[in-house]
């Protein structure tokens, strides 16, 4: 049997098996990974998004570790098959160039770390060290190119990139290891011995009970489910939406205002805010005034007043004709809110965060 | 297909100014400082003879996700920052990005695997390691093939391992990396036992018959190499 580690009793950290079985692997993820990579890119198009969608297909690059990293049961196995794979898919033509070979190492390093304690990891270990893995690449990436990218969607890609590890980089290659071990393509390295995995209460992977499998998919879908709910529901907006407040209250035309619909009527004036507490010099503030805003919504006759609410709580009310009369007094963004300038009005005037302009 | 001349220097030198340029491609803070290594790049491409309309052919979409990474610092970043800032920033980015795949793909037109193994062989890497990549090389065309097969055959039974959905992504990893991963483990013992029926492994150091040259050029292209990313980190 070549499985040995010894030759004419030289003894070597990998066999010549565990090389073999490391090379051949890694060049099989190499190859497919371009596959994958296209795939990625439909699954873009698909939801429409430039990029993170793809990320659903993070644990099938990182799938090979675990496989390998199990399949020899050694560490560095995950390592070595990273750095592997890395340099095969940069000779073979990724879009990545030369960080594909950092992505890829990290992410062995990073599945040869997580199942550090095993020997024979169990399937939950594996799903982590897939998902830490997988979501290891969106760091990467974000690091060398995607500089300056809201930090919920990164969450988003980090997300799936997890979630795909766990499903592919755990569970996924879990199952396969039990079909090679069943199928006895593959000898496993904790397997070698019946007689001890029998002992010590380790049967095959391919008997590995059902019930554990749909309560992993299960978990996981539950857990999938609603970060991605959740993320929706609270984090998530649209790019080409930036901060809105709503238009309300005695119009004909309630709307939802966004600044980009406003961009041609921006003005620029000249400010001062004396407040009780804060001050600040003259300075030039670009925004829409107030009164177009309104004129959008076409206020009703009988309206008098309008306020103009935070989304703490805080609001600022003022006399409707006033408003309509003075170009000066205007909304601006403000990194991701909007903000009332109120030109020739007290600082406390001068309301931050606006969510709601209601007339009354 | 195209084959591109190699410009005679050892894989180590062109592997240390790829990992150099890499770094001055990230170092490069403003639109300028980054279009000096791009005209650099792109004049290299020219230089080992690869006509532009092949070089667009194969680069092509690769400028599609530089314009992607443009757009995106120009509409995803937060913050309120002013256009100009967005649109140098997305500038900034795509010619990273550019950089460092058009660094990339000068390497690997220019330079073998094999090359490249026995020169870290050479220099000190265990041949047993070395051989490993070797092997990895040896098999893509094998598993090029093995995977087309394997996807054309699932897509002929009318499972749909090609579409882009979530669906689609568990029938490729399920009906194409399985009968991939079998294929694969299927080689592994036949090689091994071939492999130490050969004695591979046998003795710590091994001679070989095929050799890549180290020449003082060599040297001094490393030594330059290393120079311009230390003035760069000084300077940029």
């Amino acid at each position: 049997m070549t499985s040995g580690t010894a030759s004419k009793g030289r003894k070597y950290y990998f066999s010549t098996r565990d090389l073999v079985l490391i090379a051949v692997v890694s060049a099989a993820g190499g190859v497919l990974s371009t596959y994958v990579g296209y795939l990625g890119n439909l699954l873009n198009k698909a939801f429409g998004v430039p990029f993170g969608a793809g990320q659903w297909m993070a644990g099938l690059h990182v799938f090979w570790f675990v496989l390998v990293r199990v399949a020899v049961g050694r560490t560095g196995a995950g390592t070595l098959a990273g750095v592997l794979k890395g340099t095969v898919e940069m000779f073979t033509g990724s879009t990545h160039g030369l960080p594909i070979v950092l992505v890829s190492t990290v992410e062995g390093l990073l599945v040869d770390l997580a199942l550090l304690p095993f020997t024979r990891p169990p399937l939950a270990a594996l799903c982590i060290a897939g998902g830490i893995a997988a979501a290891s690449n969106v760091v990467v990436f974000q690091a060398l190119y995607f500089s300056g990218v809201s930090w919920g969607y990164l969450a988003l890609m980090i997300l799936f990139a997890f979630g795909s590890g766990i499903v592919f980089g755990g569970y996924f290659a879990d199952g396969v290891l039990g079909i090679v071990e069943g199928a006895r393509i593959l000898h496993l390295r904790f397997s070698g011995d019946p007689g001890r995995a029998e002992h010590t209460g380790h049967v095959g992977r391919a008997r590995r009970s059902s019930k554990i499998r749909l309560a992993v998919t299960l978990l996981m879908t539950v857990a999938l489910a609603g970060g991605a709910v959740y993320y929706y529901a609270e984090v998530f907006e649209p790019f080409w939406n930036g901060p809105t407040c709503t238009v309300e209250g005695k119009v004909a035309n309630p709307y939802v205002y966004r600044p980009v619909d406003f961009e041609d009527e921006a003005v620029t004036v000249t400010a001062e805010l004396k407040g009780q507490v804060t001050y600040r010099p003259p300075a030039d503030y670009t925004g829409v005034p107030l009164a177009r805003i309104l004129e959008r919504a076409h206020p009703d006759a009988s309206a008098a007043r309008v306020r103009v609410l935070a989304s703490d709580g805080y609001e600022a009310e003022f006399d409707l004709s006033d408003i309509m009369e003075d170009r000066t007094v205007i909304l601006i963004r403000e990194a991701e809110n909007l903000r009332l300038i109120a030109t020739g009005y007290e600082g406390g005037y001068w309301v931050r965060m606006v969510t709601r302009v209601v007339v009354e | 297909m195209i084959t591109c001349p190699k410009p005679g220097l050892n894989p180590l030198s062109k592997l240390v100014l790829l990992v150099s340029f890499c770094v001055l491609a990230l170092r490069a803070e403003s639109p300028g400082h980054a279009a000096v290594p791009c005209g650099a790049v792109l004049l290299a491409h020219a230089a080992i003879g690869l006509p532009p309309a092949i070089l667009w052919r194969r680069l092509r979409g690769i400028a599609v996700f530089a314009l992607v990474l443009f757009l995106s610092q120009l509409f995803l970043t937060g913050g309120g920052a002013p256009w100009g800032v967005r649109a140098a920033s997305g500038v900034r980015m795509a010619m990273r990005f550019l950089n460092i795949i058009l660094g990339s793909h000068l390497f690997v037109s220019t330079t073998s695997a094999e090359d490249l193994a026995y020169t870290l062989m050479r220099l000190g890497l265990s041949y047993r390691y070395g051989f490993t990549l070797l092997i990895a090389m040896r098999f893509v065309p094998y598993f090029r093939l093995q995977s087309n097969t394997v996807l054309q055959a699932q897509m002929v039974r009318g499972i749909g391992v090609d579409r882009p959905s979530i669906k689609g992504v568990w029938c490729m990893a399920r009906y194409t990396l399985v009968p991939l991963v079998v294929t694969a483990l299927g080689r592994v013992e036949s090689l091994a036992i071939s492999m130490e029926g050969r004695c591979f492994g046998l003795h710590p150091r091994r001679t070989f018959l095929r050799t890549v040259p180290f020449r003082p050029v060599d040297a001094l292209i490393i030594a330059g190499a290393i120079a311009v990313v230390g003035a760069a980190a000084a300077i940029l």
